[in-house]
């Protein structure tokens, strides 16, 4: 068999890509199902103190108090309670069920000494995106695989509360509920040492990073 | 050409297969356990117990990779507060590894989940997959070997009774996200049905 040229290139290339797709830095992140639990969690709290008096803002006291929602953080909208939404909402930042998945969370970055956002792969702008801050205040209807902006989310929040069918008011009362929850994972991820200082860090090279 | 595609085949493989347990096939062992009343030890009957198999992204671009569900089991607990998963295998996609098995454990009046004696969600499938119920072992960390191990009476879960309105509502599990009476018809009965003991006016699909 001949081996020409121009099969030797292209297996290198094909070669390259996938070692350089499977050395993709990887980083130390939450879970989807940790943001999913973390937003139940506050979702359902209720802050008590140990007295068992509540205190301060609870999310089930403002859905009872202000918008007369009987049921709570376990009101039903589309077959799913609030509290359930919004830890979908944690999942669906990284994971958006219409999309590709992880194409939004290039913009979970926000170093706070200079307000930049994650600066690409491999220390180039391949894949470059916006600081999270700057992501989560977007206009509306300015971000992919979804809208769910703190502007898109107020939008939906109007639109549920002046809406004339219950099917609507349901609907976007679910957006609204998502997209907090989505938002959420936004400021839970701040958390994480590696997305607030352009930090990738490949754990399959080096040993596991215990924080 | 043809040996060009079978090197390159080769070299897909050795990335992949070095970096799962098990590419491509999704393999849990058999899962028994017993559940009792924290207060009187009495096993429980007709405990609703759910596993959810997980499996993980390889690559997940720079978000890093998650965890999906890929299926969800339900059984009852027999007369004597036991129940048994038989092991589960399957394929999975080219960029997933298998992940740890969870489980959902629900009986109308008590809490949901475990108790503190328990080692936690992420442990659960070893808890429950040694095949010895009520006698103490050990269990060991995987992710954190330094971590201490966990010593405890394996394969029991004490499920301690809800008093108020506050507590049962709290101890209604949710299902795993996108699953319904399809998939889990007496998961799904029995917490619709401890919702509107307690008053919810909606329910789940």
């Amino acid at each position: 068999m001949i081996i020409r040229f121009k099969n030797i290139c292209i297996v290198f290339v094909i070669i390259t890509v996938v070692i350089m797709f499977y050395f993709v830095p990887w980083i130390m992140a939450l879970e989807v199902e940790t943001h999913s639990a973390i937003n139940k969690y506050i979702a359902q709290s209720t802050f008590s103190i140990p007295n068992g008096t509540p205190t301060g803002f609870t999310l089930d006291d403002y859905l009872k108090k202000q918008l007369g929602m009987n049921d709570g953080k376990d009101t039903f909208f589309n077959s799913k309670k609030v509290f359930d939404i919004i830890g979908d909402g944690g999942v669906y930042e990284d994971k958006p069920y219409w999309s590709c998945p992880y194409l939004r969370s290039k913009n979970h970055y926000l170093n706070p000494l200079n307000d930049s956002g994650f600066s690409g792969l491999w220390g180039t702008s391949l894949f470059q995106g916006m600081p999270a801050d700057a992501w989560a205040l977007s206009p509306m209807q300015s971000q992919y695989c979804g809208y769910n902006s703190w502007n898109d989310v107020r939008l939906y929040y109007f639109l549920a509360l002046t809406a004339t069918t219950q099917a609507d008011h349901d609907n976007y009362f679910a957006m609204t509920f998502q997209g907090v929850g989505q938002i959420m994972h936004l400021i839970e991820d701040m958390s994480v040492p590696a997305h607030v200082r352009n930090d990738i860090f490949h754990h399959q090279l080096t040993s596991c990073l215990e924080v | 050409m043809k040996k060009l595609i079978t090197l390159l085949i080769m070299v897909v493989l050795i990335f992949f297969a070095t970096s799962a347990h098990a590419w491509l096939i999704y393999s849990k062992p058999e899962f028994r356990g017993r559940i009792i009343d924290a207060e009187t030890k009495q096993p429980i009957e007709g405990v609703v117990v759910v596993v959810v198999y997980y499996d993980h992204t390889i690559v997940g671009g720079p978000g890093g990779g998650g965890t999906s569900v890929i299926k969800a089991k339900e059984t009852l607990t027999d007369k004597k507060g036991e129940f048994y998963f038989p092991s589960y295998t399957t394929l999975m996609g080219p960029n997933s590894r298998t992940d740890d098995a969870r489980f959902i454990i629900f009986k109308l009046g008590y809490m949901s989940g475990g108790h503190a004696s328990t080692p936690g969600p992420y442990s659960a499938e070893k808890f429950f997959s040694t095949g010895v119920i009520g006698k103490e072992g050990t269990l060991l960390d995987d992710t954190f070997p330094n971590a201490k191990p966990w010593k405890g009476i394996l394969g029991v879960i004490e499920l301690e009774k809800a008093k108020t309105r506050e507590e049962k509502l709290l101890a209604i599990p949710s299902p795993p996200s996108d699953y319904t009476s399809k998939e889990l018809p007496i998961f799904i009965r029995i917490i619709n049905e401890e919702g509107k003991n307690l008053g919810l006016k909606g329910a789940y699909k």
